[in-house]
């Protein structure tokens, strides 16, 4: 894992990463403002030192940087409470199906495929619609939506390794299936899952921020960045700082995730060309 | 260690071993259309002592064959005998348990180690497993004791304990691989073509190591190759397969200075030998054609299609596994039906 | 067999290095050779020994980055290949110089008919039309020993079994008659019986068509089978050459004694141990001064490991000349070459 800090790509991605998680910590002790504190007199101000509105207020008035600090922390809690659900989840399912091959295999993809068919802001739509519109739906929504995507990485990598001889060999010493797969075969697929995972957290944001946009997500008057967006919608041409900075704070986090995915992929790669 | 003795019973013994591979088609619902046989009733017989060669070309059937006795290929059909217990009869339970007397070496030294674990690791797993299954009895500085012993006798320095799989060379990793098939102390080593991925150099290197080992440790072989000159330099026996059958078993020499099976006269005149004026001389026979397809559904002889020998039987009907001579079985029928020992000669 | 006089291509001090992240691998190193017309030379080395490399820097299809011919010359008919440029090379690919690799999988095209692809070649280089093209490789095919020619041209190479598309391999190289063949262990892949057939067809094509061919392999009885010269390559160098009898017969360095020491033969008694030549191949990057085989050699002198031996030049018995680069054998020599 040293190598990955010596990854430049990697690198920049951990320490965007680390700023918006230091950002969400911050939040939980002090935030400048109360994020749900309307104030009709100072509706749509634009960003300045003087009011201590270092990125402007709402079309309520209230304090934008607070709720893009609030926001951070909701957006992270489900990106990677769903990540973490739907790689275990997919990692799971996709691993017994290769391991198991046959009738297994076979009907373990048929639903992975059914779910991999929708394009993911639909079904995570479609989940919400079903569910309702609490935060933690969301959570499952997003899970959903990822299952299919690392059973089939997951997959793919056991199908990889599964005839690798080192795995005969502990069959050939008495070892049964869960040994095999535990020793073996888990430890041996973690970085394609791994480097799968820090893609999906990024794409979380993107979903958690259409859903919120959309209205199906965090519900306001609670901030997250896609109702923020959502909400800007009416005044952004009168008040575009109330558009651009939950737009940046959204751009960031992905790019960080994206670096950070990219670097371990850069990673992953060269070393598996050197174990020849 | 016993020097082949034929009143005693075999160490292994193999009966009409078939191993049928499905053939399925479609997306929704798989239905089986047709079988792969890749192994299509073998039989033969291991003893003590002995060094067994497996040869055949690709298709044979001979990796499927050492995997089935394994036992790390579900069996179709047929009787995997060790010191006269049917294996195939065995519940897993007691199985996981006789494990430890038949160990394979396998042939990619790439492959055959987990990347993610050191040479000692990778060695001692063997032990550990047992240890956990309660069917062996060993404190790890035990098994520590046992390993580096292992090293030893592998011919690798114990101060490379602790490295990993790709710090190691071709050759080094065999070594680690036959010091891992030796740990559970088995009687029958099976090795699946071990040497066939090394460089030249280090083949001999390998090859002596294991004819060393077998005499220090009494080992019996089972020998799978499909370079038949190092199966004839390092096996007292050997056994010819085509298209999942057994075409021959002789000894060694009589093999080669006597091959009666046409496909085995093809195959020793094929291989190449070191030898310049020798090989101008030689007149190769050249068989026609490519291997059959093994999916293709079978009458008579497997051999039938590329032999310049064949005749109308050979067609109709397979041929069976008979003595031709003391200790030479072959199944063709230039040399007779079942009940005449004597048939005609080419 | 083959004419001595008439050199086709000759081969003089190429080196050819590799950047690594380990560092600068000479590959290939002050390798020089003749091969004349209708000759089938072999080039025998293990795996690092530079044998494919060499092959690959005539045609000059060596990466670069990372690799580099660093030096020498390939003169093709009074040609030197180094010097050529892009157009002359392409022309000289595949039509005064052909490659055969070891697996045809992935040296042919899955995506396209077998007719087309070696039709390409006879366009390219005789400029013929797609119906004569086509005409052709079914005469090309049926010369390489393709049953049913005519239909199979039609067909992928998916459909084709490893000796076949070999065959394949083996008809889209010779279409344009060329003057050189080189087969980088073209056999190595096969099955031991399709592996007869297919170095008898070479042989065969090689004397019907006075075509010189470069036979890389690492098997020494292929060798003795095929060849008529041979060269043998340890760590990017050529350390003996001869004719191929007296290199069996009598082999003069220490490493071809004991790779043929150490192989094993269908006709040695059984249980005789093998010699095998001890210690590991050395790593390329970090070659030992003086003789890089001096480490696992039985005869090193202390000379062999501080100065690379000169190149001897002796009789071979049998009215040829024979080369050795080692430090044991310059004392018997009938003039020294550096």
């Amino acid at each position: 894992m040293s190598r990955l800090l010596k990854n430049p790509i990697a690198l920049v991605g951990l320490i965007i990463i680390g700023l918006y998680v230091l950002i969400t910590a911050v939040s939980q002790f002090w935030l400048p403002f109360d994020p749900l504190q309307m104030d009709v007199a100072h509706i749509m101000e634009p960003p300045s030192f003087k009011t201590g509105h270092l990125f402007g207020t709402d079309e309520f008035g209230r304090d934008i940087l607070t709720r893009i600090m609030k926001g951070a922390g909701v957006s992270l809690l489900i990106a990677i409470s769903a990540t973490l659900i739907g790689a275990t989840i997919g990692t799971f399912m996709g691993v017994w199906a290769g391991f198991l091959g046959g009738a297994w295999d076979h009907w373990i993809m048929r639903i992975a495929d059914v779910l991999f068919s929708f394009p993911s802001l639909l079904l995570a739509i479609f989940v919400m619609a079903i569910l309702g519109e609490k935060t933690y739906n969301v959570i499952i929504a997003i899970s959903i939506v990822y299952i299919p995507q690392f059973a089939r990485v997951s997959r793919g990598a056991v199908l990889a390794i599964k005839n690798n001889e080192f795995v005969r060999a502990a069959f050939s010493s008495g070892a049964d299936r869960r040994f095999v797969l535990s020793r073996h075969l888990l430890p041996n697929i973690m970085m394609p899952v791994i480097v799968q995972s820090s893609l999906s957290l990024s794409v979380a944001i993107l979903l958690e921020s259409a859903l919120s946009f959309l209205g199906l997500g965090v519900q306001p008057p609670n901030p997250s960045w896609g109702n923020m967006l959502s909400g800007a919608r009416k005044v952004m041409l009168l008040a575009p700082w109330t558009a651009l900075y939950p737009g940046l704070a959204i751009m960031g986090l992905v790019l960080g995730f994206n670096l950070l995915g990219d670097g371990l992929r850069d990673i992953l790669d060269p070393r598996l060309r050197n174990i020849k | 260690m016993n020097s082949a003795n034929n009143t005693q019973q075999p160490l292994l013994e193999v009966r009409n071993l078939k191993v049928y591979f499905p053939i399925e088609k479609g997306i929704i619902v798989r239905k089986r259309i047709g079988w792969l046989k890749a192994v299509d009733d073998v039989s033969f017989a291991v003893n003590e002592g002995e060094a067994v060669g497996l040869v055949g070309e690709s298709g044979c059937g001979k990796s499927t064959t050492a995997l089935a006795i394994a036992h790390l290929q579900k069996i179709t059909d047929g009787h995997i005998l060790f010191e006269g217990r049917d294996l195939s009869a065995m519940p897993a339970a007691k199985l996981y348990a006789e494990r430890r007397n038949f160990q394979m070496v396998f042939q990619d030294p790439y492959s055959s180690l987990d990347p993610r674990m050191t040479a000692f690791d990778t060695i001692a797993e063997p032990l550990r497993i047992q240890v956990r299954r309660g069917t062996m009895a060993l404190s790890e500085t035990e098994i520590r004791d046992k390993v580096l012993d292992l090293m030893d006798k592998a011919g690798l320095s114990r101060t490379f304990s602790n490295r990993y799989p790709h710090e190691f060379s071709g050759g080094q990793r065999q070594r680690i691989g036959i010091a891992r098939a030796l740990a559970l102390s088995p009687k029958l080593v099976i090795a699946d073509e071990p040497v066939s991925a090394l460089d030249v150099s280090i083949q001999s290197q390998i090859l002596n190591l294991m004819k060393d080992l077998q005499n220090e440790l009494g080992l019996t072989y089972l020998f799978i190759a499909h370079n038949l000159a190092v199966v004839e330099y390092f096996c007292r026996r050997i056994v010819v397969m085509y298209l999942g059958t057994i075409a021959e078993i002789a000894p060694s020499e009589m093999l080669y200075s006597e091959p009666l099976h046409p496909y085995t006269q093809a195959l020793l005149s094929a291989v190449p030998i070191p030898d310049p004026p020798r090989e101008r001389q030689r007149s190769r026979i050249l068989l026609k054609g490519d291997v059959p397809s093994p999916i293709a559904e079978r009458q008579g002889c497997p051999f039938k299609e590329r032999c310049a020998s064949a005749m109308a039987i050979c067609a109709a009907q397979r041929p069976d596994l008979l003595e031709a001579r003391p200790g030479h079985q072959v199944a063709c029928h230039l040399y007779g039906q079942k009940g005449s020992t004597d048939g005609t000669h080419h | 067999m083959f004419d001595k006089k008439e050199t086709v291509l000759s081969v003089r001090n190429l080196g050819t290095r590799f950047m690594t992240s380990s560092g600068t691998v000479k590959a290939v190193d002050g390798v020089s050779f003749d091969v004349h017309k209708g000759e089938i030379f072999g080039i025998v080395g293990e795996s690092g020994s530079g044998k494919s490399v060499t092959n690959l820097s005539i045609l000059r299809l060596i990466p670069s980055p990372p690799g580099k011919i660093v030096e020498g010359q390939i003169m093709l008919k009074g040609k030197d290949l180094l010097e050529a440029n892009e157009n002359e090379l392409q022309m000289i690919r595949g039509g005064s110089v052909s490659m055969i690799f070891q697996d045809p999988m992935t040296s042919l095209n899955p995506l396209l008919k077998v007719s087309v692809q070696i039709a390409e070649v006879l366009e390219l280089h005789h400029g013929l039309s797609r119906k004569e093209a086509e005409k052709k490789v079914v005469e090309l095919l049926k010369a390489v020993g393709i049953p049913d020619a005519e239909r199979r041209a039609q067909e992928y190479p998916h459909q084709f079994s490893g000796g076949m598309r070999q065959r394949v391999m083996i008809a889209m190289a010779i279409g344009c008659n060329p003057d050189v063949l080189i087969a980088d262990e073209p056999t190595t892949a096969l099955d031991v019986t399709i592996q007869a057939q297919i170095l008898d067809l070479i042989r065969r094509l090689s004397d019907s068509r006075t075509m010189s061919v470069i036979l890389i392999t690492h098997d020494l009885g292929v060798v003795a089978g095929m060849c008529d010269t041979v060269a043998v390559m340890y760590a990017g160098r050529i350390v003996e050459q001869s004719a191929v009898d007296p290199l069996f017969r009598e082999p003069k360095h220490p490493y071809t004694k004991g790779l043929l020491a150490s192989v094993p033969r269908l006709d040695s008694a059984w249980n005789e141990r093998l010699y095998s030549i001890p210690g590991a191949p050395p790593n390329l990057a970090d070659l030992p001064a003086g003789c890089a085989f001096a480490p696992r050699c039985a005869y090193a002198l202390p000379v062999c490991r501080q100065t690379y031996p000169p190149q001897t030049e002796m009789d071979d018995g049998q009215g040829g000349k024979r080369l050795v680069r080692c430090w044991l054998h310059t004392s018997e020599n009938s003039g020294e070459q550096a």
